[in-house]
C-alpha cells in the first residue's frame, strides 16, 4: 500500500511540475565551494513554492522554471544559497559549508548529540583529517589535533604501542590509557606480546581509513556513561557508513619512504682514536694496572682492548649508517557505499605495507571491512558492521638488548664491519654485532583481529526507541622468534620462542532511548540501559634450544624444550547506566548520568561502584539581551562535575587465592593471597568548566576549558605484618591530582574562492602526585612517583659540570645547596627534571584554491625534560670503549677550559655515573602533517566516468625543531614485560631509542 | 498479523526480557556472572577443604621451607656469615651478606627481612593444615599433624634463635623471642598487629610442636612409598631438633642449671641413634650433593633442577661452590685445624684460582641435609660428658664413631673441647656456627655472645608494617 502511495505522489509532482514548468529549463551543477567536488542531492527549489528539484550523483540537476524567480540551493552541513536566475540557463553553484557547530553531531556514549547542545567536554576528530596519512595506528594520526589529549609514540618502531594520555596520568599502578569503544563496543587495547620485548598495538588493527569519526570523552559529565573505565577518558571511534544513493567507489594508493627524523653524529674513526688515546694516556686506572704489572705499556693495554690491533690499523665504520635505511610504504584502500533507503552499505579492503626505518622492522595490514543497515520495517532496522584484519609485524629486540639494532652505535668505527678474512659480518666486535642479529634472527608476530557487531534498533513509539547490540572483538596473536646460532641469545645451537594469544571480549548493550519535547520550551532526551561484557585471555607459551642448522626454526627440531606455560584469565563488567538530557528555552541545559559497574574484579564488600556526573549549560548568546549581538553566533558556559574510575586492577586482586608450587617432585599448593573484600576502583572527581564561543557566523569559534581531575583510593601495594604469612597487599589508598587548562581556537581566515581556515590547540596539564601512603615507587632507571611531585620525575645526581682547574666531573652535594664535590659517591640524589611537558598542542592550516589543497599540521611539546640513559655510555668523555657522541670532544683539556665535558680517563669514571648530566630540554615543534593535493576538474575526469580524481604529495614528520641533542625528543623507550606502573611512572627516557620517521608519500584518490 | 506486528512481539518477546531482566527483576541472576574464578589458582576457601587439598598444602609447607630465605640458604648463610671469626671470608658483591659478615646489619637488609617473611609464610601455611586436620582421612590424619607440627616447631627455634638474645638455662627468659602466630590468617585486620613473645615462650612452643610431632609421626619402618616419604619428616626427625633444641637452651657447660636440658637432649638423641635406623655414611664426602636422602640424613631439604633454592643470585651452592658465583672462601687457617687423613677436609677443595671452597653444597638441585646422624652422635656425646654419662654409649665411643667414618685414627680419651673440636670440623659450614658460639658462650671476634650486633634486627618494613612490634636494642 506505501509504495502505492509514493508512486501517487511522484506521479503528481511530475504532473505538476509539468504543469506550471512550461517556460524554460535550467540547468547546471553543485559543488562543495571546499574541494570543487560534487555535491549530490542538493535539494534545488523555486523559492517560495514546492517545485523543486535534486541534483544527480554528478552534482548536475535540471528545472523547468518560468518568470525570472530566485532559486533556493540547500542541503544539510552547508549554507542555503539563494539565486536569482534572469536570463540565465545554467547556473553552476558553490556551497559554502555551513561552519556554524549548531547542526554538528557528536557522538557520545550510546547516542550522539548535537554539539551545540553538550554540556560536557568532547573532542571530535573526523575521518577525512586522518585518512591516508601514514603511520600505523589511529592515535599517530590525532596527534595534535585535539587539546588535552597527549600522544606519545615513544619509539619509531613501528607496530608497537602508543601512549595516550587524556588530561594527564590519573593513575600510578593501574593503567592510564583511555577506553577505546568502536561503534559502541570496548575493545582489547592493551599489549598482547611477549614479555621479552616491548609492548604491541592492538589498535593497529584498525585501519584509519574506515573511520567516520573519533570522539574523545574527556570531562565526568561525558564519560561517566562508562563509569569505571572512564577516569582515563574514552574515545570512541565510529566507523563509516553508507548512505542511500547511487553506490560510490573509492580507491585510494599512496605509496612513499621513510628515513629516519635525524641521526646523532658519532666520532669517526680518526677522532674516536685522538679521544681513545687521550683518554687511556689520561687514566690513572690503566697507570696502576702498568704499575702493578699487568701491561708494559700503555699500546700493550690498548693491544688487549682491541685484540685485532684496530687501534693501530683501523678501518672507519659508520656502524649507524648500517641499521638506518629508507623504507619503503605502500597502502592501497578500495570502497564502495551506496544503498536503498531500506539498505545501505559500505565495504572496503584495505592493504597497508610500511617498512619502519631499522632494517628488520615492518609493519603489514591487511583488512576488510562490511557495514550494513537495513530498515526491516519502519521501526525496525537491523544491522551489521564486521571487520577482519590481519597484521604481520616484523619486530626488532627490545631497546635494551645488545641484539636492538641501534645499539649499533656502541661499537667503534675503528672496527670494520665485515670480518676481512671471511666476508661475513665482523664477530669479533666491541659488542654484539646486531647485524647478525638481522641475518639470522627474526621475531614475527602475525595478528587476526575480527571486530563485529550486529544490532537492532526499534522504534516502540514515537520518540521512544529500544536498541540492542552485541558485539565481538575476537584477538588472535601468535609471535614466533628465532635466534641463530651465531646470535648472541642463539648461540650456541639456536633458540625459538612461540607464544599463541586469544583474547575474545564480547560485550551486548540493550538501552532504550527516549526524545520528547514538551511543550514549545522543554526538551528531554534519556537513555536508560544494561550492558554486559566479558573478556577471556588465553595464551600458550614454548621455548627451545638446540637446532640442528638454523634452516630449522620451529621448536619441534628443537634438541630440548625448555620452557611452557599454558595460561587462562577472565573478568567480567555487568553495568546499568542511564543519562537525561534536558533543555529549556533552547538555552539552558541539564544533564544528568550515571553507571553502574559491577567487576568480577573487585571485592566482594565493594562489587558495584556508582559513578555518577552531573553537567548544566548556559547558550548566553540566546538570552534577550544578546539578540542584538550579531557578530556573536554562539557563547555557552558550562560546567560538569562528576565521579568516573579506573578498574584496571589485575583480575583477581582481590580474591583469597592458593596457587601451586612442587616439593621433591611432588606438587603442592602455597596460599597466594589473601582476600582483599574491600578492593576496589580507583576513583576520579572531576570539575570541568568551559566556554565555547563563536563569533562572525563562527567564523572564529573555540573553546576555553578548566579542569581538575582529583583521583583517590589509588591502588597500591602496601606492606603489612608479614607475620600474618603475606607480605604485601593490594589497596586502594593513594591520591593524584591533575588539572589544567585547555584552549581550542578555530578560524575562517579567508572564504571565497580562496579559503584559508586555521585551527590551533594548546593545553596545559599540571599532575602531582598528593599521597602514596609514604612511599617512593621507583621505576625505568631514574623515575619516581614522590608525593608532592609531578609522576615520573628523575631522581639521580644532580651534574654540575667540570672544574676547570682539573677537568673532574663535579656534582651537587645537596639539594638546595650550590656546594659541589668532585666525589660522586658524597652527593645526594634530588629530584633533577620532570619529563611531563608544561604545554602540548597543534596548529592546523588548511588552504584551497580551484582544485588545489594544502594542509599543514604543526604540533609541539614544551618543557618536558628527556633523560638519555645511554649517556653514560654515548657521551661519557670516552670511559670506555664505547663510540662517543661528536660533542664529547669538547672534553676538558687543560686548566682554564670552560666546558661540561669532564676530562677523557678511560675507566676512571670521570663523570660517567648516573647523574643530571644527560637530562635534556626535549621541547619541540614538529611539522606533522603537510598534504598538498590537486583535484581534477570535473570536466576532463567525467570523460573517463570518474567522479573525483585528486593527486597528492604529504610529509609526515617533515620537519623537527627542539635543543634535545639525541635521534628524537619524541621519546619514551618502552621497556620490556611492561607493567602499568613501568608505563606510567617510568616515562620520558631514551636508551638507544628508535626515531620517529620522517615519510613522503604519493597517492591518488579516485572516486567513481 | 502484520509484519510489523510480528517484529513487535519478537522484540518484545525476546529482546525486552533480555534488557528487563536484569534490569527489572533485580540483579541476582545477572550477578551471578561476576563470579568469575582464576585458572592458574583456587579459592582460599576451597582450597582445603578436601584431604587432598590439605595434604597439597603440605607439600606446599615444605616447598616454603626450601626457599633460598630459608633453609636452603640464608638461615645457613646468616649464621656462617655472622659468626665468622677468620674461618671464612666473603668476597661476595651483595651489600646485604657484607652487612652480616661484617656483623653491621641495617634494618632494612632483604636478606633479614625476607628470611622473616618467608618463615611466617611457612608457618601460615601449617597453620592453615592445622586448622583444617579435621578432613584428612583418618589414617593419614596423625601424619599430616605430625609433620605440620614439624615445620612449625623448627621454623620457630630457627626464629628465635635469630631475632632474639640467647636462651638462659634455668632463668625466666623474658627477654624477646619472635611472635607466636598458630591461627592461619584470613583477612587482614588490627588483630595480625601481633606482638613479641618471649624467648621462653617461643622455645616453649617450638618443644610443643616438635614433642606434639614426635609422638604424632610414624616410624620409618613403616614407610611404605620409599622416595616421597623419605623427604618428610618422621619421628626422629622431630627427636633430632628435639635434641638441638634441649642442647641450645644448656648453654655454657658447668652452669648449674645445664643438667636437665643435657638429659633431654642425650635421650632425644639416643632415641635416633638407636632406633631410627640410621647410619653414617661411609664416604664423607657421599653424604653431600645428593638427589636422594642418604642413610644419614634425619631431615633434608630436596631439590631438583626443576625446585631448588637458585643458582645465580640465591641458594647455597650460588655462594659456596667455585662453579657458581663462589662469594664465600674457606680460610686457610680453618683448613688447617683438620688432621692429616681427615677425609672431612676433602670436601674443602681448592677452585682453579686456589682459593679453598666449601664443597658441601656444590651442586644448586642437590638435597640440603639440615640434620643428619652424625650430629646426634655429637649431641649424645657432649650431653653425656657434660652430665658424666654414658647413655647409649660413652662419649669417647661416640667421638670415635665420627672419627672412624673421618678415616682418622681412635682417641683413647676424650675431653670436652675434644668433642667440641670435633663437632666443628665434621659441621663446619652447615649453618651451626653462629648458634654454637651462642651456646657455648663463647666471643665472636671481640663480641660476647650475647652482644646485640649478633643478633638480626627485627625487619624494618616489619616495624613500619605492625606498631606493636619492639625492635631488637642494638638496632634502636
Amino acid at each position: 500500500m506505501k509504495r502505492h502511495l509514493l508512486l501517487c505522489l511522484i506521479l503528481l509532482t511530475v504532473l505538476h511540475l509539468s504543469a506550471v514548468g512550461q517556460n524554460r529549463t535550467i540547468s547546471g551543477r553543485v559543488t562543495s565551494a571546499a574541494d570543487g567536488t560534487p555535491l549530490p542531492g542538493v535539494s534545488v527549489v523555486v523559492k517560495g513554492t514546492t517545485i523543486g528539484a535534486s541534483t544527480d550523483p554528478n552534482g548536475r540537476y535540471e528545472l523547468n522554471v518560468s518568470g525570472n524567480p530566485t532559486v533556493v540551493f540547500s542541503f544539510v552541513g552547508f549554507l542555503n544559497r539563494e539565486v536569482t536566475v534572469g536570463a540565465n540557463t545554467t547556473i553552476d553553484v558553490a556551497l559554502a559549508e555551513d561552519t556554524k557547530t549548531i547542526n554538528e553531531v557528536v557522538v557520545v556514549g550510546y547516542g550522539t548529540q548535537e554539539a551545540r547542545d553538550v554540556v560536557g567536554s568532547i573532542a571530535s576528530v573526523k575521518g577525512n583529517e586522518i585518512a591516508d596519512i601514514p603511520v600505523p595506528s589511529v592515535e599517530s594520526a590525532i596527534q595534535g589535533r585535539v587539546a588535552g589529549v597527549q600522544i606519545t609514540s615513544g619509539s619509531g618502531k613501528v607496530g608497537q604501542g602508543i601512549k595516550v594520555r587524556v588530561r594527564g596520568s590519573a593513575s600510578v599502578t593501574a593503567g592510564n590509557q583511555p577506553l577505546y569503544v568502536v561503534d559502541g563496543i570496548p575493545i582489547t587495547s592493551e599489549s598482547q606480546g611477549v614479555e621479552n620485548n616491548e609492548p604491541t598495538n592492538p589498535l593497529a588493527d584498525l585501519n584509519p581509513n574506515d573511520i567516520e569519526s573519533i570522539e574523545i570523552l574527556k570531562d565526568a559529565s561525558s564519560s561517566a556513561i562508562y563509569g569505571s573505565r572512564a577516569s582515563n577518558g574514552v574515545v570512541l571511534i565510529t566507523t563509516k557508513r553508507g548512505r542511500a544513493g547511487k553506490t560510490t567507489f573509492n580507491f585510494d594508493y599512496s605509496t612513499g619512504f621513510s628515513k629516519p627524523t635525524n641521526k646523532v653524529e658519532f666520532l669517526n674513526s680518526a677522532e674516536y682514536l685522538e679521544l681513545f688515546n687521550e683518554s687511556v694516556a689520561n687514566s690513572e686506572t690503566v697507570r696502576s694496572y702498568i704499575e702493578a704489572g699487568f701491561y708494559a705499556d700503555l699500546d700493550e693495554f690498548k693491544d688487549d682492548y682491541f685484540l685485532e690491533g684496530e687501534w693501530r690499523n683501523p678501518a672507519n665504520s659508520n656502524w649507524q649508517d648500517q641499521v638506518f635505511r629508507t623504507a619503503g610504504y605502500h597502502q592501497f584502500d578500495l570502497t564502495a557505499s551506496g544503498g536503498s533507503e531500506k539498505t545501505r552499505f559500505y565495504v572496503g579492503g584495505s592493504y597497508t605495507d610500511q617498512e619502519g626505518i631499522l632494517v628488520g622492522n615492518n609493519f603489514m595490514r591487511a583488512s576488510t571491512r562490511i557495514n550494513i543497515d537495513h530498515n526491516a520495517t519502519d521501526k525496525l532496522t537491523i544491522g551489521l558492521n564486521f571487520s577482519l584484519a590481519r597484521t604481520v609485524n616484523d619486530r626488532v629486540a627490545d631497546d635494551q638488548a645488545f641484539a636492538t639494532p641501534l645499539q649499533i652505535v656502541a661499537l667503534p668505527p675503528i672496527q670494520p664491519i665485515l670480518d676481512p678474512e671471511t666476508g661475513e659480518y665482523n664477530t669479533g666486535t666491541a659488542y654484539y654485532n646486531g647485524l647478525i642479529e638481522v641475518r639470522d634472527a627474526f621475531r614475527k608476530t602475525v595478528g587476526y583481529r575480527n571486530l563485529s557487531t550486529i544490532y537492532a534498533s526499534y522504534a516502540i513509539v514515537p520518540g521512544l526507541t529500544f536498541r540492542t547490540e552485541l558485539g565481538l572483538d575476537l584477538l588472535n596473536q601468535s609471535e614466533n622468534t628465532y635466534q641463530g646460532r651465531e646470535t648472541q641469545d642463539g648461540s650456541p645451537a639456536g633458540s625459538a620462542e612461540s607464544r599463541a594469544v586469544t583474547v575474545l571480549n564480547y560485550t551486548t548493550n540493550n538501552f532504550l532511548n527516549y526524545v520528547k519535547q514538551i511543550g514549545e520550551t522543554q526538551n528531554v532526551e534519556a537513555t536508560l540501559g544494561i550492558s554486559f561484557q566479558k573478556s577471556e585471555t588465553e595464551s600458550n607459551y614454548v621455548s627451545g634450544i638446540g637446532f640442528p642448522s638454523d634452516d630449522f626454526k620451529r621448536i619441534t627440531n628443537a634438541a630440548e624444550i625448555d620452557f611452557g606455560t599454558s595460561e587462562g584469565t577472565e573478568y567480567s563488567l555487568l553495568s546499568y547506566f542511564a543519562r537525561v538530557n534536558y533543555k529549556l528555552l533552547d538555552k539552558y541545559l541539564l544533564s544528568v548520568s550515571g553507571r553502574l559497574d559491577g567487576s568480577s574484579r573487585f571485592g566482594a564488600n565493594n562489587r558495584y561502584g556508582f559513578f555518577p556526573a552531573v553537567g548544566v549549560g548556559w547558550i548566553l548568546n540566546e538570552e534577550p539581551f544578546l539578540q542584538g549581538a550579531e557578530f556573536l553566533s554562539l557563547l555557552k558556559l558550562r560546567a560538569s562535575y562528576g565521579f568516573t574510575g579506573n578498574d584496571n586492577i589485575g583480575n583477581f586482586d582481590a580474591r583469597g587465592l592458593y596457587t601451586s608450587g612442587s616439593y621433591a617432585g611432588n606438587p603442592g599448593i602455597i596460599p597466594l593471597s589473601v582476600e582483599n573484600p574491600d578492593l576496589k576502583w580507583e576513583t576520579t572527581e572531576q570539575l570541568d568548566l568551559g566556554i565555547n564561543f563563536g563569533f562572525l557566523r563562527n567564523r572564529i569559534n573555540g573553546a576555553v576549558e578548566y579542569y581538575q581531575k582529583k583521583t583517590e583510593d589509588l591502588l597500591l601495594a602496601v606492606q603489612v605484618p608479614a607475620t600474618s604469612g603475606y607480605a604485601t597487599v593490594t589497596r586502594n589508598v593513594g591520591n593524584l591530582e591533575n588539572k589544567g587548562v585547555e584552549v581550542t581556537l578555530n578560524t575562517e581566515n579567508l572564504v571565497g574562492a580562496f579559503t584559508w581556515s586555521s585551527s590551533f590547540n594548546i593545553a596545559f596539564n599540571r599532575n602531582k602526585v598528593t599521597n602514596l601512603n609514604g612511599q617512593v615507587i621507583t621505576s625505568g632507571s631514574v623515575n619516581r612517583a614522590v608525593e608532592g611531585q609531578p609522576i615520573g620525575v628523575f631522581y639521580t645526581f644532580k651534574y654540575a659540570g667540570v672544574d676547570p682547574t682539573n677537568g673532574d666531573a663535579l656534582y651537587y652535594l645537596r639539594a638546595g645547596s650550590d656546594e659541589t664535590t668532585n666525589d660522586y659517591s658524597a652527593a645526594q640524589q634530588q629530584v633533577v627534571g620532570d619529563p611531563n611537558p608544561e604545554y602540548v598542542g597543534g596548529f592546523n592550516n588548511t588552504f584551497s584554491f580551484k582544485g588545489f589543497d594544502l594542509s599543514v599540521l604543526l604540533q609541539f611539546s614544551y618543557g618536558n625534560e628527556v633523560f638519555n640513559n645511554a649517556g653514560r655510555f654515548m657521551s661519557a668523555n670516552m670511559d670506555y670503549i664505547d663510540n662517543q657522541t661528536r660533542d664529547q670532544l669538547n672534553r676538558w683539556r687543560q686548566p682554564g677550559d670552560i666546558t661540561r665535558v669532564p676530562e677523557a680517563r678511560f675507566l676512571d669514571g670521570n663523570g660517567t655515573g648516573q647523574s643530571s648530566r644527560w637530562i635534556y630540554d626535549a621541547s619541540y615543534l614538529r611539522g606533522k602533517t603537510l598534504t598538498l593535493g590537486y583535484t581534477l576538474p570535473t570536466s576532463i575526469i567525467s570523460k573517463f566516468h570518474l567522479t573525483r580524481v585528486r593527486v597528492y604529495a604529504s610529509g609526515q614528520n617533515f620537519f623537527t625543531i627542539t635543543d634535545y641533542p639525541g635521534w628524537d625528543p619524541e621519546v619514551d623507550t618502552p621497556g620490556t614485560a611492561s607493567t602499568a606502573q613501568r608505563q606510567n611512572v617510568g616515562i620520558g627516557v631514551d636508551f638507544y631509542t628508535t626515531p620517529q620517521a620522517k615519510t613522503i608519500t604519493f597517492g591518488v584518490n579516485i572516486g567513481f | 498479523m502484520t509484519t510489523e506486528m510480528r517484529s513487535y512481539r519478537y522484540m518484545l518477546t525476546r529482546f525486552l526480557p533480555v534488557f528487563g531482566l536484569c534490569l527489572f527483576l533485580g540483579t541476582s541472576s545477572c550477578d551471578d556472572e561476576l563470579d568469575v574464578d582464576p585458572q592458574l589458582s583456587i579459592d582460599a576457601g576451597n582450597a582445603l577443604t578436601t584431604s587432598q587439598g590439605v595434604q597439597s598444602a603440605l607439600i606446599g609447607a615444605y616447598e616454603r621451607l626450601q626457599g633460598a630465605s630459608l633453609y636452603s640458604g640464608d638461615l645457613n648463610l646468616m649464621s656462617e656469615l655472622l659468626g665468622s671469626t677468620g674461618n671464612l671470608i666473603w668476597g661476595g658483591t651483595f651489600l646485604t651478606y657484607r652487612q652480616l659478615y661484617q656483623k653491621a646489619i641495617t634494618t632494612d637488609n632483604a636478606v633479614v627481612s625476607d628470611t622473616w617473611i618467608r618463615a611466617y609464610s611457612a608457618i601460615n601455611v601449617v597453620n592453615n593444615i592445622i586448622k583444617a586436620v579435621d578432613v584428612v582421612e583418618e589414617d593419614q590424619r596423625d601424619e599430616v599433624l605430625g609433620e605440620a607440627l614439624f615445620i612449625r616447631g623448627l621454623v620457630y627455634f630457627d626464629l628465635v634463635r635469630f631475632y632474639g638474645l640467647p636462651y638462659e638455662p634455668g632463668q625466666q627468659n623474658t627477654q624477646l623471642g619472635v611472635p607466636i602466630v598458630l591461627e592461619p590468617t584470613t583477612v587482614l585486620s588490627n588483630a595480625n598487629n601481633v606482638s613479641r613473645n618471649t624467648v621462653e615462650e617461643v622455645y616453649a612452643q617450638a618443644i610443643e610442636d616438635l614433642t606434639r610431632a614426635r609422638d604424632l609421626l610414624p616410624d620409618r619402618a613403616n614407610l611404605d612409598d620409599q622416595k616421597e616419604d623419605e623427604a618428610a619428616a618422621n619421628t626422629y626427625s622431630a627427636s633430632a631438633v628435639l635434641a638441638r633444641i634441649y642442647l641450645q637452651q644448656a648453654g655454657e657447660p658447668g652452669n648449674s642449671a645445664e643438667g636437665p636440658y643435657l638429659t633431654k637432649a642425650a635421650e632425644e638423641a639416643n632415641r635416633v641413634i638407636e632406633q631410627g635406623g640410621f647410619a653414617l655414611v661411609e664416604d664423607f664426602s657421599r653424604e653431600f650433593n645428593n638427589s636422594q636422602n642418604t642413610s644419614e640424613d634425619i631431615f633434608a631439604i630436596q631439590q631438583t633442577v626443576q625446585s631448588n633454592a637458585g643458582q645465580s643470585n640465591t641458594g647455597l651452592a650460588t655462594f659456596y661452590s667455585a662453579s657458581q658465583r663462589a662469594e664465600i672462601e674457606v680460610a686457610t687457617t680453618f683448613l688447617a685445624g683438620y688432621e692429616d687423613g681427615d677425609e672431612r677436609a676433602e670436601i674443602l677443595y681448592l677452585d682453579d684460582d686456589d682459593v679453598i671452597r666449601n664443597g658441601k653444597y656444590d651442586v644448586y638441585s642437590a638435597n640440603v641435609p639440615i640434620i643428619r646422624l652424625a650430629e646426634m652422635y655429637l649431641v649424645r656425646a657432649e650431653a653425656n660428658q657434660r652430665l658424666g654419662t654414658a647413655l647409649g654409649a660413652t662419649p669417647l665411643e661416640d667421638i670415635n664413631t665420627i672419627r672412624n667414618r673421618a678415616d682418622i685414627p681412635a682417641l683413647t680419651s676424650v675431653s670436652l673441647e675434644d668433642i667440641l673440636r670435633e663437632r666443628t670440623l665434621e659441621l663446619a659450614f652447615e649453618g651451626q656456627l653462629l648458634h654454637d658460639l651462642k651456646r657455648l658462650r663463647r666471643n665472636v671476634g671481640d663480641r660476647p655472645y650475647n652482644a646485640g650486633e649478633l643478633v638480626l634486627p627485627i625487619p624494618l618494613r616489619e616495624i613500619n608494617a605492625n606498631p606493636n612490634l619492639l625492635q631488637n636494642e642494638a638496632y634502636t
